[in-house]
């Protein structure tokens, strides 16, 4: 499959995603906008798996559907009065995934930069993209890394500690608040 | 009903029947029932007098007819306070030496009847008010020439604070693309887009709905998925395992996010 049938893929994902957010306005297109999500989604995940640049696609697809059969089981078994505390505790899946997708182009990123260039024109995929930087975008790059792995990390710490408290299971006072700094 | 009172006295006949045994018996366990007109056979069905007695069904029906007798202490004291304030009105320097303070509304109105050899009663209308009354401050009704002036006004002033926010923003936005590679530029168009676009959006959302947004939002941002489906093919060991176990989490997210956004907004019935 050419790459610019995944970026027109990717281009309607985000109209629908778009759209998702707006039919929030009232409760009847709300419904409806739930679907829009989920389509964007399918649509962006399917191109992406069959497009260039992704390998491991079997293993890519059990894991998918691993974890979606634990989503489903606990979105549809937990009670209505924790659903909040569900939602941070998925957030948090997240946001550590974000950390680690933002390792992972790290670790890549000085694998690729250690090779010689003869090796680097055999490489395909994800590395590939990265040996064609320059330094300036090797270094937009980084930048970029940081903030996603600090912003990840944020998120994922965050919303465990978002999760604990909504579920009584955390004492909401700050340490230092009792050794008397508040 | 958990709790009824009834006070229907009738001079010279029997106090009429308001409470029925249907409406005893439809009241729940530990249900209390004080009929003040018992000594006249009460107003409720089922009514002692003079006893406190317990109903099949759980209610207390109250009978007490001596609830006076019953309020000696409580009348003391009410009685006593007054008193004890009288006495620290006619004793202000605290001396035991009475003040007999005619101009005090209390003293002259609610306790003389006599000072001095004359007659004082009744007492004329208290000077001081019980509450104040506020003096009305002046509602100013806008004419409609000051009100659309006042409308012009404000739009001038949003209109700047616009305009100046724009002004800045697009002096950013080309001073970055003066030293940026292009590539950054395409990347750094869909991102300042997918801000505005987004910040336009949710601004919309009625507030109703803010849950299922957070619950929605967090769904859409399992998109990072694509990100370790680009990286799961290629590299080292420990790209490919921490690519997978980011795959799988957003699977979870995926998944559970979207059906939990569904089971929410299934709450939302049209009534």
């Amino acid at each position: 499959m050419e790459f610019g049938f995944t970026t027109a893929a990717y281009v309607v994902a985000a109209v629908l995603f778009i759209l998702s957010l707006g039919g929030l306005s009232g409760q009847e297109s709300a419904k409806r906008a739930v679907w829009y999500g989920i389509v964007g989604m399918a649509l962006a995940v399917v191109a992406t798996l069959i497009g260039p640049g992704s390998g491991l696609w079997l293993l890519s697809l059990l894991l998918i559907a691993g974890g979606g059969i634990i989503g489903t089981y606990v979105a549809q078994k937990v009670q209505m009065t924790e659903m909040p505390q569900l939602v941070a505790a998925m957030h948090s899946l997240v946001g550590l995934a974000a950390v680690f997708v933002g390792y992972n182009a790290h670790i890549a990123l000085g694998n690729v930069l250690a090779m010689g260039p003869e090796q680097r024109e055999t490489l395909e995929g994800f590395r590939a993209l990265l040996a064609h930087k320059t330094a300036v975008e090797q270094n937009i790059l980084r930048v970029e890394l940081f903030l996603g792995v600090f912003i990840g990390a944020v998120t994922f710490t965050g919303s465990i500690v978002a999760y604990g408290k909504l579920a009584g299971k955390m004492n909401t006072t700050l340490p230092s608040c009792r050794v008397g700094i508040c | 009903m958990d709790i009824v009172i009834t006070t229907a006295l009738i001079p010279n006949r029997e106090a009429p029947k308001l409470w029925l045994e249907d409406m005893i018996k439809s009241m729940k366990r530990g249900s209390v029932i004080v009929d003040l007109a018992a000594e006249k056979g009460g107003n409720a069905e089922g009514t002692v007098p003079d006893e406190k007695i317990v109903t099949d069904n759980g209610v207390t029906i109250i009978g007490y007819t001596d609830f006076p007798s019953r309020m000696a202490s409580q009348a003391s004291t009410l009685y006593a306070t007054n008193i004890r304030h009288m006495l620290t009105d006619l004793t202000p320097e605290k001396d035991g030496k009475v003040n007999h303070n005619m101009e005090d509304d209390v003293i002259r109105g609610g306790a003389t009847v006599t000072f001095d050899g004359e007659i004082t009663f009744p007492p004329p209308p208290p000077k001081i008010q019980a509450i104040a009354a506020k003096p009305k401050t002046e509602v100013k009704v806008l004419t409609r020439e000051e009100k659309l002036a006042a409308e012009a006004a404000a739009f001038k002033v949003q209109t700047k604070q616009q305009v100046t926010l724009l002004g800045i923003g697009a002096a950013l936005i080309l001073l970055v693309g003066l030293y940026a590679p292009a590539s950054f530029m395409q990347h750094f168009i869909v991102f300042v887009l997918s801000v505005f676009v987004g910040f336009q959006v949710i601004w919309n959302v009625s507030h109703s709905l803010h849950t299922p947004l957070m619950a929605v939002t967090n769904a859409i941002s399992s998109i990072i998925i694509l990100g370790a489906l680009m990286q799961i093919g290629s590299g080292s060991w420990l790209v490919i395992l921490l690519a997978a176990l980011s795959i799988f989490m957003a699977g979870i997210n995926i998944f559970g996010g979207f059906l939990v956004t569904r089971r929410m907004l299934a709450m939302f019935q049209k009534s």
